[in-house]
């Protein structure tokens, strides 16, 4: 009972201070990440132009309405893309395909949108975002499916077979990107009729798409018996299975909800912020940035929201770095080196400089008190 | 056309029996490498960093720029790879996010290099340093170089065979794999021998890494990355179980099919990415295959606690 009665402020302060949690360990971790990121920019650009890169993320002089609605709309991305991978990871599943699914759904929604008649005959764009909405999910699921069954069926790594089909999804895109228009496909030969004028409408759509998805995600993981089922899978699948479940049935609705949320970023990268499917050389990097929101996250639905936003502001303005002269892709030089720390938190569950001295002190107390007396007895 | 199937073929082959091979030491020991394609990625831009600086500097390509390259590519690697060493040895990390972030990190860490010594550019156009145009003169065609190169390969593979299979170093570093408290009781550091596993597979790496682009047709210009090999050389690892023999007839094999899909590649159609979807869509069917049976070191990916006895 005495739990109930402690005030908001301890428990808050019981939150921060006590090292158990993992909280503790991945904003130290986030914050060595951040040093050790920065320490790397100056050493190779010069403390100027680490002091430049590191001011244009946070204090823009670039910011107009639609980079900042370009910057909202990868924070839903980034978050739908973590949650995909925070999902399996529950279950026990490494995601790395989540960048291959949000491309082949995005694939074949924009090939049905090109290429089909009677999608060119609605008229209404409303319309022709709604039925892509489920062709992007119900494809993205299919690519999850495929490593689903193979690890469920034949126990083929998720890690190698994901990586296999992300590479397969990229020769798709230029196998179309290439035959159709140039470099990147675009609907209706460039009539950029989704999305311009309408950023911030996108922009937002997109995050509410996000909010609701991580409250869903959270409630069926934490309040329901089937994502409980499943994380129960996810920790051991040989006590699931002494439990009676059906852990390949598991195994295989873990892939599937993971491909839904894959799907829900593929919607809101190529239909809501993008217009067209660029053309890549490489599986997109947002599905690999999903996986550094889900570990900083903590693997915590609700928590892939700030995460994600962090993430955004990390990798997302760039436009005051494409100025400067500097590439772009130096900040993810910060996503990188945070992930790797992220990763090794444990790390810090044996930094505890104040307990290691005192137990220094005692140890060497001890050894005093033991000198002294063998030397009393040896007299 | 036949010279430069060969050709490929050597190269490949020595690509990917080493890169595969990092895997296996790594593996063997207990400690799942998946930044194999990391360590290459640093490889290669070491290779690529080193030949560009000397040659900047003396005016002409010697001979032996391309040799310090891939030492300097293998020195590059093994940094890269002791970030995993330690988090997955020393902190217990989980092996595989560990080593997914460090295939994050090298190609920005590559990127940065490029950048650092091409005055802003985003790539190197490669053919100037590569090892191949060093040596390749009127009397000797480009492919005895690339069958040179894959001869000294083969003769390190055999090397490392016998140290895997005949010497106490492979006894106990399989073992390490296998059972690592038995090892600890025979009075072995755990820790030691998995070190040195994981130092010879960014070795490994590094050197098929630097071999890619010093090479390989397929890299005309270095953008910091490696197209998906060490992804692959891992699946190879798998198709052969974990045993040596079938690990470098695997990656013979897969350079093959590979090989043959990126020369018939552009003669068969205009698209030719039908074609190049082939390899990874290989593995893809033949993993089914042979997991089910999986012959896995048993103690891989489990932190190794020494618990004091």
């Amino acid at each position: 009972m005495e739990t109930t009665n402690k005030s908001v402020m301890t428990k808050i302060k019981e939150f921060i201070l006590t090292p158990t949690y993992s909280f503790r360990n991945v904003i130290l971790s986030l914050l060595l990440g951040f040093v050790v990121a920065y320490v790397v920019i100056i050493a190779v650009y010069g403390i100027d132009g680490g002091n430049h890169i590191l001011r244009s993320l946070f204090e823009q002089d670039f910011l107009n309405s639609n980079t900042v609605a370009s910057l909202v709309s990868k924070f839903a991305v980034l978050g739908l893309a973590g949650l995909a991978v925070a999902f399996g990871m529950k279950a026990g599943i490494l995601n790395i395909g989540v960048s291959g699914q949000m491309t082949a759904g995005g694939l074949v929604g924009y090939i049905l949108i090109d290429k089909s008649d009677w999608m060119q005959n609605v008229d209404h764009n409303a319309g022709v975002l709604a039925i892509a909405f489920f062709v992007v999910i119900a494809v993205s699921v299919l690519t999850s499916l495929v490593a689903g069954v193979l690890k469920a069926f034949f126990k083929v790594n998720e890690v190698i077979s994901t990586i296999m089909i992300n590479w397969i999804v990229v020769y798709f895109v230029k196998l179309n990107a290439n035959s159709e228009k140039g470099d990147s496909m675009i609907v209706n030969g460039g009539d950029t009729r989704f999305v311009a004028g309408n950023e911030w409408a996108f922009a937002i759509v997109g995050v509410a798409i996000l909010i609701f998805a991580a409250v869903a995600a959270w409630l069926y993981l934490s309040k329901t018996k089937g994502g409980f089922k499943l994380i129960a899978t996810g920790h051991s699948q040989d006590v699931a299975k002494y439990a009676g479940y059906n852990s390949k049935v598991l195994l295989l609705k873990s892939f599937i909800y993971s491909g839904v949320l894959a799907g829900l970023a593929g919607y809101v990268y190529f239909f809501l912020s993008y217009n067209e499917i660029p053309g890549i050389e490489a599986p997109i990097q947002e599905g690999f940035t999903g996986i550094a929101v889900a570990l900083v996250a903590m693997v915590n639905p609700l928590a892939i929201v700030p995460s994600a936003m962090l993430f955004a502001l990390l990798t997302g303005p760039v436009d005051g770095i494409v100025v400067a002269g500097f590439a772009p892709d130096v900040v993810q030089v910060f996503s990188g080196v945070i992930t790797y720390f992220v990763a090794i938190t444990t790390l810090f569950l044996y930094l505890r400089p104040i307990n290691w001295m005192k137990m220094k002190i005692n140890t060497s107390k001890q050894k005093n008190t033991v000198n002294e007396t063998v030397a009393k007895e040896a007299k | 056309m036949f010279e430069s199937i060969i050709g490929g073929l050597f190269i490949l082959a020595a690509i990917y029996s080493l890169a595969s091979l990092s895997g296996l030491f790594a593996e063997r020991s207990g400690t799942i490498n998946l930044s194999i394609n990391g360590g290459m990625i640093m490889g290669a831009v070491g290779y690529i960093m080193t030949s560009k600086l000397i040659v900047d500097d003396i005016g002409t390509l010697e001979w032996w720029v391309p040799i310090i390259g891939l030492l300097v590519g293998v020195i590059f690697s093994i940094l890269v790879t002791s970030l995993l060493s330690v988090a997955a040895i020393n902190f217990r990390g989980d092996h595989i996010i560990v080593g997914t972030a460090i295939n994050i990190l090298a190609p920005i860490i590559s990127l940065i290099i490029i950048i650092a010594i091409s005055n802003g550019q985003q790539f190197i156009p490669t053919t100037s340093y590569q090892l191949i145009t060093v040596f390749t003169s009127d009397s000797l065609p480009a492919w005895l170089i690339q069958l040179i190169v894959m001869l000294s390969v083969a003769v390190l593979v055999g090397g490392l065979f016998y140290v895997m299979r005949f010497t106490s170093f492979g006894l106990r570093l399989r073992a390490a794999g296998e059972n690592p408290h038995a090892l600890a009781a025979a009075g072995v550091s755990v820790f030691k021998i998995r070190h040195l596993a994981m130092l010879i597979s960014g070795a490994l790496a590094g050197l098929s890494g630097a071999i890619a682009v010093s090479g390989f047709i397929k890299f005309s210009s270095y953008t910091s990355t490696i197209f998906g090999m060490g992804f692959i050389a891992l699946a190879i690892l798998i198709l052969g179980q974990w045993r040596m023999q079938w690990v470098i007839l695997g990656a013979v094999a897969f350079s093959a099919i590979y090989i043959l899909a990126y020369v018939y590649g552009p003669e068969i159609d205009e698209n030719q990415w039908y074609i190049y979807m082939v390899p990874y869509a290989v593995i893809l069917i033949t993993l089914p295959l042979f997991s089910a049976k999986s012959r896995a070191p048993k103690a891989e990916g489990i932190p190794y606690v020494n618990t004091g006895r």
